[in-house]
């Protein structure tokens, strides 16, 4: 089953970076300029050695955090429970999943080689964009990466990524979900904790 | 034997060029890479001006004149579960353009471009339609209550008004794409996939979890140690050229008949150019193929995923997907080669070496996770579900 190309393709995910862009900048120029920076990094030679490594997953870090809107996307991966929660609850949410989503996708996205992303379409309406592209590594298939965007500010923002049809959104979405019926949110938030703490050991 | 394989092909390579060409004359259509210069700063300076007060047209101020399609206030009796904060939008068929007009929860009007949004206290579950005088107007309603069951027929009314929004400005989202983007308040009932037998397909599923670690992925890591990554990638490129008959068939069965043709041209360019398969060159001419399977053609019959299903070794399932593969394998001309210990061994062979090419794939899914067998599931579900689109 190659779903599992999905996985592979995460890296992709976090092909953003720091992009200073006008105001009403289309989605797709925003998508361009960061991808181009984040390959800069990881391409970057110095940034390679093993003592800049935490410099390196620093400046990952701050490119993937200036494009992704984190707040939209726990928002929407909690849905109905977003809502319930309290200001101080949202704020810890937002925060422990930004970390949960980066922990795992830096670790992919550094062992980038030479993918080539190309951009196939862009579809407005309103503040809503979709960017779809295409990853070409040189071995595997292509991998088709949407990007769903919103434009806050007149700044366009991600809040969802979907990879080969799987979005990243409605997975954890399910995830989340299955939890809190289970359980509660509380054994959820619990559950994010222990997962970010198991890697950092 | 092989002279009649060369004839075949060279029959096969004229004839499919043939059709290619005769169906692909009418609507050629490839992926080009983005541009983005000219019709975007066009499309900007409109976005820009429709902000601006100023460009809002008088014909919506005289709407002001027109009955107002009122809304009803949330707890009237009308219908007490959906809360109507009333928005009307707007479609101007001079300038073609679309506005909203519409009022925040303070009482403020605010006419936009834009649909009103969770900020602005509204998530717009439907658009309807309507007619005041001239003019075409849509009214946005806001279920904060429960998906109302007749949300099939109301989304049909936000294609027709999609048409009219494509006027306003680039392409239009898909019908689905909107409702997806809107959604996300309402996706509390519905499963993604019903799973009646979640206790047994959580105990396969710890089965595969186990047989991975403990014996496919050593022999895989073994395999990929020993062969060099090129050479599995020319393995796996014969196995998948070889299954060839699966997707011309299945393509014809869902009436695909142009891409019938193409995969056969793939397959009769990968055969003979290619070396039994070998090198995908098909694809370096821009001939792509579609991964179509017997799972798909269900569905395009309007066959339902139907109970999920974790499969030993195989994997996540559906009881229409397991219905697929049995039927797709039955297509493998590999499967009809020789006898049944034979087929087993190249099957797993053929097993080995595409895990081989996957490794890591799986941990990262696990790592990533907070169940991994919900996420497995949920992303089976999406991917199959994106396959059938295609």
């Amino acid at each position: 089953m190659s779903m599992s190309r999905v996985f592979v393709a995460i890296l992709v995910f976090l092909c953003f970076g720091v992009s200073t862009v006008l105001s009403s900048e289309p989605p797709t120029e925003t998508l361009k300029t960061t991808v181009d920076k984040i390959i800069e990094i990881l391409k970057d030679q110095k940034l390679k050695r093993p003592e800049m490594r935490d410099t390196r997953r620093r400046l990952l870090r701050s490119t993937i955090e200036e494009v992704f809107d984190f707040e939209e996307m726990s928002k929407r991966t909690l849905g109905v429970y977003w809502r319930k929660r309290t200001e101080e609850e949202k704020r810890e949410f937002v925060e422990l999943f930004s970390k949960l989503l980066e922990r795992t996708y830096i670790n992919k996205i550094e062992s980038y080689t030479d993918e080539e992303v190309v951009f196939t379409e862009e579809r407005v309406k309103g503040k809503y964009a979709i960017v779809k592209s295409v990853v070409k590594a040189p071995q595997s298939n292509e991998i088709s990466i949407d990007y769903r965007m919103l434009r806050k500010d007149g700044r366009w923002m991600v809040y969802d990524v979907i990879i080969e049809g799987v979005s990243l959104v409605k997975n954890y979405r399910t995830q989340f979900r299955e939890i809190i019926r289970k359980d509660s949110y509380q054994t959820l938030v619990q559950k994010i904790k222990e997962k970010l703490e198991k890697k950092d050991g | 034997m092989k002279k009649r394989i060369k004839k075949i092909c060279l029959f096969l390579v004229p004839l499919s060029l043939g059709i290619y060409v005769f169906v692909s004359s009418s609507d050629s259509k490839s992926i080009t890479p983005y541009e983005v210069e000219r019709d975007l700063t066009e499309e900007q300076v409109l976005q820009e001006e429709i902000f601006q007060d100023k460009a809002i047209p008088d014909v919506i101020k005289q709407l002001d004149d027109v009955p107002v399609h009122e809304g009803v206030e949330k707890g009237s009796s009308v219908d007490p579960r959906v809360l109507y904060l009333v928005k009307r939008v707007v479609y101007i068929e001079e300038t073609k353009n679309l506005f909203y007009k519409w009022t925040d929860a303070e009482g403020q009007v605010h006419i936009t471009d834009y649909p009103p949004s969770e900020e602005n206290g509204i998530i717009p579950q439907y658009v309807k339609k309507d007619r005041i005088g001239s003019v075409t107007v849509y009214v946005i309603r806001d279920a904060t209550a429960k998906k109302r069951k007749d949300s099939v027929q109301r989304s049909s009314d936000i294609l027709s008004s999609q048409k009219i929004i494509k006027i306003a400005r680039t392409e239009p989202l898909e019908e689905e794409d909107i409702i997806e983007d809107e959604e996300f308040e309402d996706y509390e009932e519905g499963e993604v996939i019903s799973d009646p037998l979640e206790p047994f397909n959580r105990a396969v599923f710890v089965f595969n979890d186990r047989l991975y670690f403990l014996v496919i992925k050593p022999l895989a890591q073994g395999y990929a140690n020993l062969v060099p990554e090129d050479f599995r990638v020319v393995i796996k490129n014969f196995f998948h050229n070889i299954t060839a008959p699966v997707r011309v068939i299945n393509c014809l069965l869902q009436g695909k008949v142009k891409d019938a043709a193409n995969e056969v041209l793939r397959f009769s360019i990968n055969t003979t150019v290619g070396v039994f398969g070998l090198a995908p060159v098909a694809e370096s001419f821009g001939i792509k193929g579609k991964e179509e399977d017997f799972g798909q053609t269900l569905a395009v019959y309007g066959v339902g995923q139907g109970p999920y299903l974790v499969l030993p070794i195989i994997g996540p399932s559906s009881l229409r997907d397991l219905v697929g593969t049995a039927t797709d394998a039955f297509l493998d001309p590999l499967n009809h080669i020789s006898r049944l210990e034979t087929v087993a061994a190249i099957q797993s062979y053929k097993y080995i070496n595409k895990t081989s090419l996957h490794l890591g794939e799986y941990e990262e899914l696990k790592a990533s996770a907070l169940d991994p067998y919900t996420a497995l599931k949920d992303a089976y579900v999406q991917y199959r579900d994106e396959e059938v689109k295609k």
